[in-house]
């Protein structure tokens, strides 16, 4: 059967097929999966679904009656192989035709070709599967060493501590999340974790992991230091997707390359998620965004696109995380800024970071602060004018800045 | 197993059976109810599973925290009074007919 196949089972497999069906298509829609499961959600994977406090009946994106209702197919275990040009992947599951291609692959986790790094017990966590392995295995592992400090390593290092394991988590750059929040929100966040017991040691890489018999039993860090471990988690970031669409043309080493519709250069294949790199409206450049919420609204651009509409995705990319009490927000970036405000209690643990570039506010960084996160969904996408000075006193409301625009419309 | 109903916008209604101790939010997303997102899965991250309460049950419903209050500031379809996120109602039997309105749109 023809019609719109979709690669990948995740958000943006899902909302592909959620967008073409709202906006007209009407062929048939067959999402193939590599996995045993409907599109989950994966945040609680490193959170509740780790401590317990989520179970597996409550992660599914949708329950079946939507795929009947949407006339989606929804083909478990299919690993496509690779794809022949004229309209047919094929897959561990057989050969499936198309006439319109969506690749919604999205990313594996990275694993650093260390030495140790194939013994028992070193893992990774992307998917409900690997969640389920670290669940099993931590039953029997009694220290736990964590290689990277950004949001899945940090959130695993808060769930374990919170269920009583002890856990180090070592961080090749001088600070935590240095890739995604600037540095007030990581020097908060890792006095956090040190008052919470974990231990972190930045500026710390990993020599080699060390074993017995096969299995782990420690890491060695960049100053010769040994940390006995029962289980070693890489979370070391993730690697785009690309291998069915590299030989394509379509793919280089960042991503499959996407116009701001999901419009790959074949006018039949398009991409959407963490798999996808192209130009971002919001940021000016091209960029492949790893998140729930680009996956989501890039998929949705792509969906549309399949329906022959042209809705480029216009978002202000968000992210969250949580971490102990911490509820950490994100919406916009702190890349290439000129002033920083933050807004908010350091000692009450609920303040935000503003980021300014030509007065105008571009980031904003918070910890339980959802009243800023969620201006700042609304105040990035539209144009203003601020000084670090006013956004520096307290009696200033950001939210004036949205009302005078309106006022003034 | 108590009942749950959903108005769309354009005034279709969907009941549907949800577990006690499950969310309302799931309820909707779980039965394939059209307009309730939920993209952040029920973490008060998002603000994507807004509803409007049927105004017989708006107060016998548990109070909103602060975070969904806030959260609540940034729903693509106006707040009223009745406004609620889905993902923080917990249905129990007692809520059994619970009926609340889908909005318009999510984002």
């Amino acid at each position: 059967m023809s019609g719109l196949l979709i690669v990948g089972g995740s958000y943006a497999g899902l909302n592909i097929a959620l967008s073409a069906r709202q906006h007209g298509f009407d062929g048939a829609i067959t999402m193939l999966t590599e996995e045993a499961f409907l599109p989950y959600h994966r945040p609680p994977l490193s959170k509740g679904y780790l401590t317990g406090t989520v179970d597996a009946e409550s992660l599914p994106l949708r329950g079946e009656a939507f795929y009947r209702d949407n006339r989606i197919d929804v083909i478990f275990g299919a690993r496509a192989e690779h794809v022949e040009p004229e309209g047919r992947v094929v897959t561990t599951k057989g050969a499936f035709r198309f006439d319109k291609l969506a690749f919604a692959t999205g990313t594996q986790a990275r694993r650093i070709p260390l030495a140790g790094a194939d013994l028992d017990g070193v893992v990774t966590l992307r998917s409900l599967a690997d969640a389920d392995h670290i669940r099993e295995r931590l039953e029997h592992a009694p220290s736990v060493v964590i290689i990277g400090g950004g949001f899945i390593g940090l959130e695993l290092a808060a769930s374990l501590a919170k269920a009583g394991k002890p856990v180090t988590v070592l961080e090749g750059l001088p600070r935590v999340m240095a890739r995604v929040t600037g540095k007030v929100i990581s020097n908060f966040v890792e006095r956090r974790f040190a008052a919470e017991g974990v231990r972190i040691l930045t500026a710390t890489g990993v020599e080699r992991i060390e074993g017995h018999q096969g299995k782990v039993t420690g890491v060695r860090d960049s100053h010769g230091v040994i940390h006995a471990a029962d289980l070693v988690v890489m979370a070391v970031g993730a690697v785009p997707n690309t291998g069915l669409a590299e030989p394509l043309g379509l793919a280089s080493g960042q991503g499959i390359h996407v116009d701001s519709c999901g419009r790959t250069a074949n006018g039949a294949m398009f991409a959407a998620g963490d798999c996808a790199f192209g130009i971002n409206l919001f940021a000016g450049r091209e960029i492949r965004l790893e998140s729930v919420q680009n996956a989501t609204d890039l998929g949705k651009a792509a969906g549309a696109a399949i329906a022959g509409r042209t809705m480029p995705n216009l978002s202000v990319p968000w992210f969250w995380s949580d971490q102990f009490d911490m509820k950490l927000q994100m919406v916009g970036f702190s890349q290439d800024v000129q002033q920083e405000v933050v807004r908010g209690s350091l000692e009450d643990g609920k303040f935000s970071v503003f980021y300014l570039r030509d007065e105008r506010i571009v980031g904003i960084e918070s910890v339980n602060a959802v009243s800023d996160h969620v201006l700042g969904r609304k105040l990035l996408a539209v144009d203003h004018r601020v000084s670090a000075t006013m956004l520096s006193d307290p009696a200033f409301n950001p939210r004036d800045l949205i009302a005078s625009k309106a006022a003034a419309a | 197993m108590p009942k749950v109903t959903f108005k769309s916008h354009e005034g279709d209604v969907r009941e549907v059976d949800v577990a006690a101790g499950r969310s309302l939010m799931l309820a909707a997303t779980m039965n394939g109810v059209p307009g309730v997102d939920a993209d952040c899965g029920g973490t008060l991250s998002c603000a994507t599973c807004h509803v409007y309460v049927d105004p017989q049950w708006i107060d016998r419903l548990p109070a909103m925290d602060d975070v969904e209050n806030d959260l609540l500031e940034n729903t693509a379809c106006e707040r009223t009074a009745n406004s609620r996120l889905s993902c923080q109602i917990i249905v129990t039997d007692e809520l059994e007919g619970l009926s609340v309105e889908v909005p318009e749109r999510q984002f």
